[in-house]
């Protein structure tokens, strides 16, 4: 199961990365949303997405819409993470995601995450 | 006075993976100065949006060590850039210094705690 990571914050993509890998998935990381999206495109695309918001240019919310208007690509799961917690919390957020995480989130709340979203690939 | 660090939550996290800690704190040494430098330059020149930048990225990095007083003082700095009010921007930069001087300080004593 190949997971793709996105964050233009260096230290926070490092921190997953190496979490998610120590979980035993394989991990793929973009640090900006055109990347992301040039990596989808290629054959053997990521199962799953896990990307920042607030990225400069393409950014989580525009790679999500992305994602959801290509054929090929719009039933891979999204997990958007982000510091903005009242992003989450309020009624009138994107709903393109299948789920969000507020950052710095707790390890068992991601892996749970992680791990509903994978099966449901 | 908040802890610099929740450790519990740090702790909770590094529990089976202390040598992650040296790795995300060496990205951590590195993109500090980087964004303050963005921070500063942005104040000098009253760039509201490369402010809002700066700060958030900063408190991104933070926040990733559960360093929550460290991460509000960003905040405090990425909505003044957000609203391009200046006025305040001193001390909240102050602030933010002192905070990143405590953090600082915890990671050196978490460091030696992970990997003595």
């Amino acid at each position: 199961m190949k997971i793709l990571l996105v964050d233009d914050e260096p230290v926070h993509l490092r921190l997953m990365e190496a979490t998610i890998r120590h979980w035993g998935y394989e991990v793929t990381t973009a640090t900006d949303g055109q990347a992301a999206w040039e990596i989808l495109q290629r054959d053997g695309a990521p199962s799953l997405v896990v990307t920042d918001w607030a990225m400069p240019g393409l950014d989580g919310f525009e790679l999500t819409r992305r994602i959801r208007d290509d054929d090929a690509l719009a039933s891979t799961p999204v997990l958007i993470v982000t510091v903005r917690a009242a992003t989450v919390t309020s009624d009138s957020r994107p709903d393109q995601a299948n789920e969000y995480l507020v950052k710095p989130w707790n390890p068992r709340e991601l892996r749970s995450a992680i791990t509903r979203l994978t099966e449901a690939a | 006075m908040e802890p610099a660090i929740d450790r519990d939550r740090l702790f909770d996290l590094l529990e089976d993976q202390p040598t992650l800690f040296d790795a995300v704190y060496q990205e951590l040494a590195a993109e500090v100065p980087r964004q303050l430098t963005h921070i500063r330059a942005a104040l000098a020149g009253r760039h509201d949006g490369a402010l809002a930048t700066a700060a958030h990225r900063l408190r991104g990095a933070v926040a990733s060590f559960y360093a929550i007083p460290c991460a509000t003082a960003a905040e405090t700095l990425e909505e003044m850039g957000r609203s391009n009010d200046f006025a305040g921007t001193p001390e909240a930069l102050a602030r933010l210094e002192e905070e990143l001087d405590r953090l600082w300080t915890e990671l050196r004593l978490v460091r030696q705690e992970l990997l003595p």
